[in-house]
């Protein structure tokens, strides 16, 4: 086993956890959240957006 | 217009806007500057070294036109979606829909092919230091995984990391141009003996169009950060167009290097021109500088790739003109992030097929319909919506001209890539066509007709 | 004026079909031209390798360019395999003929059905 042979399974490994990481929090997110808040984004809301009236709870 | 569904009345998501214009010069520059590193040099084995001098200005005239556009346009729809937008606002929904489809198609090949690329510079070097047969494979798939990780993470870091990294293989541009001695000839560059007549005549200079457009194609990307940028009437024009002007200036210095140090039947045939350049300035420094920045190059471009071609996805759906699924927005990154991880598999099944010709065919005819929409959205625009009728946040000169010379130079890119590419055109264009007659036939019941035209704008004159 | 267009809502089953058949298009657009170039190769006959004497003068490189052949590499046998690969721009008037009809056949009848498509929008957006 050399060094190229040992980069070559880490990056299949890194490769295989950032996707599984990604598949799994989006599973997490629609489980957590309401499907129609995630849709609910417009197009066009600019001036609503930057006044922070159409933000979630934050503010 | 403010309804919101009866569930939610006080609660909407929308991604942040958080970028300013230097992350939006770094969006377009970024995308295409791995072409002055690979890809732009078949022009030279088309038409010879001058014809792609030629086919380097004239495309940047036709991006320059394609810039001004955008940007007047953008500066008044400024939403994620981009020309797609455009399109559905001032052409109509079946254009709309194709523009998307090229937005998309163009994006997730071009980021393809920069993904394959990073896993060929990972087996060139890993040759130079005595491995062979590298697989290249799990790099091209890390490329990939870990752009789309850092997208899905968050748009502000995803692009202040593309402005470190395209700032820097910008520099080697420039420390390469510097390197070769630029101001006295015969000492390093050797134009006088190199350069010769076109080889082909005067039809491989309009051969040489079609690849020309790798010195700036994705540059028009800017305008699908629309919804993220802050103030975008004002830094999407800015970010635009500086963008442009930094291309132009990469574009040539780097024909006036590579030119004036290869023959031009070399080059024109070479992976990595400008590390060849390097190589033989005889500069291992410059050798791995180049490598460095060449590898920098196509991350960042396949970044910028995955950003956009998400955004046009994501907007597609929020429309329902592909399933609705997609249009989510995640509540904590406030990224289309679903959209991001449909692309993945696609992007990676390309960076890993041997079908890269077509690929990058495939994108580049994408980018040229694209261009051409831009022809009559733009005289459609000004004259459904005249100067005054809204506000425009920033208003192009010249006025239908730049309109009518993006038009006559994509006709001429059409017949570059007739002469280069026949079957494969035909092919795509296939490919649209069967796309439209689904949307047509099958996808647009389930569109809401007039929930899509979105800005605050009058009736248009005509309709 | 009429009452606006609702459209109905898509299936789970039916937005994973769409997504799955723009997928399948786009493979068979990629692998469409790959197939017809590999017809073209098959029926291209093989022209059997002649015994040629490469030297710099024949291939019409000057001191200039031979010094730089050498730097990258390059023997006159080796960069003749580059030099003679020309490209053939013969046009086809039948084929670019085809390609006219469809580009600017697809361009207008996009542009109508859109257009229809517009009014349309206008009308639900405008009039209601």
């Amino acid at each position: 086993m050399g060094f190229w042979n040992i980069l070559t399974y880490v990056a299949w490994g890194i490769s295989a956890v950032l996707l599984a990481w990604m598949v799994v929090d989006a599973f997490m997110v629609s489980s957590q959240y309401d499907e129609a808040y995630l849709m609910s984004s417009r197009e066009g809301a600019e001036d609503e957006v930057a006044h922070g009236i159409a933000l979630d709870g934050e503010n | 217009m403010a309804t919101a569904t009866a569930a939610n009345s006080n609660r909407r998501i929308a991604m942040l806007k958080v970028l300013n214009p230097f992350h939006i010069w770094a969006l377009g520059v970024g995308i295409v500057l791995v072409g002055e590193f690979m890809g732009w040099n078949f022009t030279v084995g088309k038409g010879g070294a001058y014809a792609s001098l030629i086919a380097c200005w004239v495309i940047g005239l036709l991006y320059t036109c394609v810039a001004m556009i955008d940007s007047e346009v953008t500066s008044t729809v400024a939403a994620a979606g981009g020309q797609y937008t455009q399109a559905k606002h001032i052409i109509g929904p079946l254009m709309a829909f194709n523009v998307g489809l090229y937005l998309v198609m163009a994006y997730t090949m071009l980021c393809a092919a920069d993904a394959w690329v990073v896993g060929y510079l990972m087996q060139t070097g890993a040759a130079v230091m005595g491995f062979a047969d590298l697989d290249t494979r799990p790099f091209a798939i890390l490329t990939v995984a870990f752009l789309a990780w850092l997208n899905y993470r968050g748009v502000f870091m995803t692009l202040t990391i593309n402005l470190v990294i395209t700032f820097l293989a910008f520099m080697a541009l420039v420390v390469l141009f510097f390197a070769v001695d630029p101001f006295s000839q015969g000492v390093v560059l050797q134009h006088q003996g190199l350069l010769t007549d076109l080889p082909y005549g005067w039809i491989g200079v309009i051969a040489s169009l079609q690849f020309g457009m790798w010195y700036y194609l994705g540059i028009e990307g800017t305008c699908q950060a629309a919804e993220e940028v802050r103030s975008a009437g004002r830094a999407i024009p800015l970010g635009t167009l500086g963008g442009m002007l930094t291309l132009l200036v990469a574009a040539t210095i780097t024909w006036f290097v590579a030119s004036g140090l290869m023959p031009w039947q070399y080059l024109g045939q070479a992976v990595t021109p400008m590390y060849d350049a390097a190589t033989l300035l005889g500069s291992s420094k410059l050798q791995l500088m180049l490598f460095v920045a060449t590898a920098f190059a196509a991350i960042a471009s396949a970044n910028g790739c995955i950003n956009d071609a998400s955004r046009a996805w994501f907007s597609l759906a929020r429309d329902r003109y592909i399933p609705v699924f997609f249009g989510a927005i995640h509540p904590s990154y406030r990224t289309p992030y679903r959209a991001i991880i449909f692309l993945v598999p696609i992007a990676i099944s390309f960076a890993v097929t041997p079908l890269l010709d077509q690929v990058i065919t495939f994108s580049i005819l994408s980018g040229l319909l694209g261009y051409t929409f831009m022809t009559f959205n733009m005289l459609k625009f000004r004259k459904m919506w005249p100067l005054g009728s809204i506000h425009r946040g920033y208003i192009h000169p010249f006025h239908p001209l730049p309109a009518i010379t993006l038009l006559v130079l994509c006709i001429a890119t059409y017949f570059a890539t007739f002469l280069g590419y026949g079957a494969t055109l035909l092919s795509i264009m296939a490919f649209y066509i069967m796309a439209s007659i689904w949307f047509v036939l099958q996808r647009y019941q389930f569109v809401k007709r007039a929930d899509q035209f979105t800005m605050p704008w009058p009736r248009p004159k005509g309709y | 004026m009429s009452k606006n267009y609702t459209p109905p809502n898509q299936s789970l089953f039916g937005q994973i079909f769409d997504s799955i058949l723009i997928l399948a298009l786009v493979y068979a657009s990629l692998m469409l031209p790959l197939l017809m170039k590999e017809d073209a190769k098959a029926e291209e006959p093989t022209v059997a390798a002649e015994v040629v004497v490469n030297t710099w003068e024949s291939l019409g490189q000057n001191e200039v360019m031979q010094a730089q052949w050498v730097k990258l590499g390059h023997n006159p046998d080796s960069a003749a395999a580059i030099i003679n690969n020309r490209f053939d721009y013969t046009i086809d008037p039948m084929m670019l003929l085809i390609t006219i009809l469809v580009v600017v056949g697809y361009f207008v009848v996009m542009l109508k059905v859109s257009d229809k498509q517009y009014r349309e929008v206008i009308a639900e957006k405008f009039d209601n």
